[in-house]
């Protein structure tokens, strides 16, 4: 049996060591946080043959990322954007990018996030492209805000406006997580929305399209390995401290 | 007290309770509204001679009342009497609230690669690379908070750059016939209730009289998103 000033002393370290924890916490990333951006490219080619391999990276551009309080609003955009691969072309084209993020920290808990990019086309390489994706507006939106629970609530959206892949139109409003291709070494996600939630808060990344490309042998090309994704919003809010 | 109203009573207190109930939930079911659109057009011209000239437009693309919803356009031009009023490569809106009581009202309007013609030999041009408008209102201390933004990239009016972040309400030009506003913030409401509109760019003509063409009056609104939260209770 723990006597009565033990138990009050173990109490008190508890919350003291849960008020440390959360401060720290909230120092690190503040008590929200709000970042988007257009596009991100990393590529790794190795050519058949043993020639030198081929890094591409390009991006995050055009990035927005704030903390909050203060209340953090933010934007960018970049006209377009054009990543070749050695003579292969380019493995993404897009016109306008566009990124912005609010969080209205202190003076109420919603932190929200949007990105878009326009005229969107995804090549990947060789003679003859394996996969071609476009859409003629690719967009996203991470909301994460406090309502009338003690814990945030987070949502995200995806449109894509004439998407199409490998020349078949697919759903201009996917459903969260859609895959709309996946075979060995290669994996195409539209909607994709990544939500962790733990004691401290709640966070949701999402990515209008996201290509993930593994040790793929390409036809006369090489093995390519790659990780683009279009649109990204992400929008993070702390506990609810005031619960509505 | 009788039998019968000793049930009657009873009964009555049993039903209140679910008449307050159901009250409550009707209360704090009231939804947010939101929608938005990239461009509205409407424009009048009575020409020096011949019959009177109309070009209207929109509101496109356009979304309303939704949790979640978007809609995009790309390569859209509105043509006039003389060329193009507007020409931009994409228009995005999108208008989202969540399910549940006292959760925040979101629109948003993006339009890219905007540019804007009055009709004649060009007496006003107004380019941006984006115009985007952004009204959110969030509940806090179960009163409502609304913010409004309007970012610019690359804007030029008649070849003079535009600042990327103008302040609510910034009157570039207001002659009493011609008068454009930046990033038009229209805000109402009370008793716990707010309403917000949020116009990137708005134009309004007053019986212009444009030389060697005629007489001019229309109402241009470009990136309008719209917010209203009934209740954060």
């Amino acid at each position: 049996m723990i006597r009565q000033p033990l138990r009050v002393a173990l109490c008190g370290l508890a919350l003291v060591l849960f008020m440390v924890l959360f401060a720290s916490a909230a120092r690190a990333q503040g008590l929200a946080s709000t970042s988007g951006f257009g596009e991100s490219v990393l590529l790794d080619l190795m050519p058949l043959g043993g020639g030198a391999p081929i890094d591409i990276s390009s991006g995050p551009l055009p990035m927005v990322s704030g903390i909050a309080p203060p209340t953090a609003d933010l934007a960018a955009s970049l006209g377009s954007v054009k990543v070749p691969v050695s003579t292969y072309g380019n493995v993404i084209e897009t016109g306008l990018l566009h990124v912005d993020g609010l969080s209205q920290m202190p003076f109420a808990f919603t932190s929200v996030s949007d990105a878009l990019a326009s005229q969107v086309i995804i090549k990947l390489i060789g003679p003859t492209s394996f996969l071609v994706v476009k859409a003629d507006v690719a967009s996203s939106q991470s909301l994460v805000a406090c309502g009338s629970g003690a814990n945030p609530t987070a949502t995200g959206t995806v449109g894509l406006t004439n998407g199409k892949i490998n020349g078949v139109a697919f759903d201009p409003n996917p459903a969260p997580n859609t895959v709309l291709i996946n075979q060995p070494g290669l994996r195409v996600v539209a909607n994709e929305q990544i939500l962790t939630v733990n004691h401290f808060s709640t966070d949701l990344v999402v990515n209008a399209i996201h290509v993930y490309v593994s040790n793929l042998p390409v036809d006369n090309v090489g093995t390519l390995t790659a990780d683009l994704v279009v649109a990204q919003s992400h929008a993070r809010m702390l506990l609810c401290l005031i619960p509505e | 007290m009788s039998q019968r109203s000793r049930t009657g009573l009873l009964g009555l207190a049993l039903f209140l309770p679910f008449i307050v109930l159901a009250r409550s939930a009707v209360a704090q079911l009231a939804p947010a509204n939101t929608s938005a659109f990239g461009e509205s057009i409407a424009i009048s011209l009575v020409p020096l001679s011949g019959p009177p000239l109309t070009v209207t437009s929109g509101p496109l693309p356009s979304v309303a009342e939704g949790y979640g919803l978007n809609k995009g356009m790309s390569n859209f031009k509105v043509a006039g009497v003389l060329g193009n009023v507007l020409e931009t490569s994409l228009l995005q809106v999108s208008s989202s609230s969540q399910r549940l009581p006292a959760s925040p009202a979101l629109a948003d309007s993006t339009v890219g690669g905007l540019k804007l013609q009055l009709i004649g030999s060009p007496f006003l041009v107004l380019k941006a690379d984006a115009a985007s408008s952004r009204a959110l209102i969030s509940c806090m201390l179960k009163q409502p908070v609304p913010t409004g933004s309007v970012n610019l990239a690359n804007a030029q009016l008649n070849g003079v750059p535009l600042g990327d972040r103008p302040a609510p309400n910034t009157v570039l030009l207001d002659t009493g016939k011609l008068r454009v506003v930046l990033n038009e913030q229209i805000l109402s409401g009370g008793n716990g209730t707010a309403h917000l509109v949020v116009n990137a760019i708005h134009i309004s003509i007053q019986k212009l009289s444009i030389t060697g063409v005629g007489v001019l009056t229309g109402e241009i609104i470009l990136g309008q998103s719209h917010a209203y939260l009934p209740s954060c209770t």
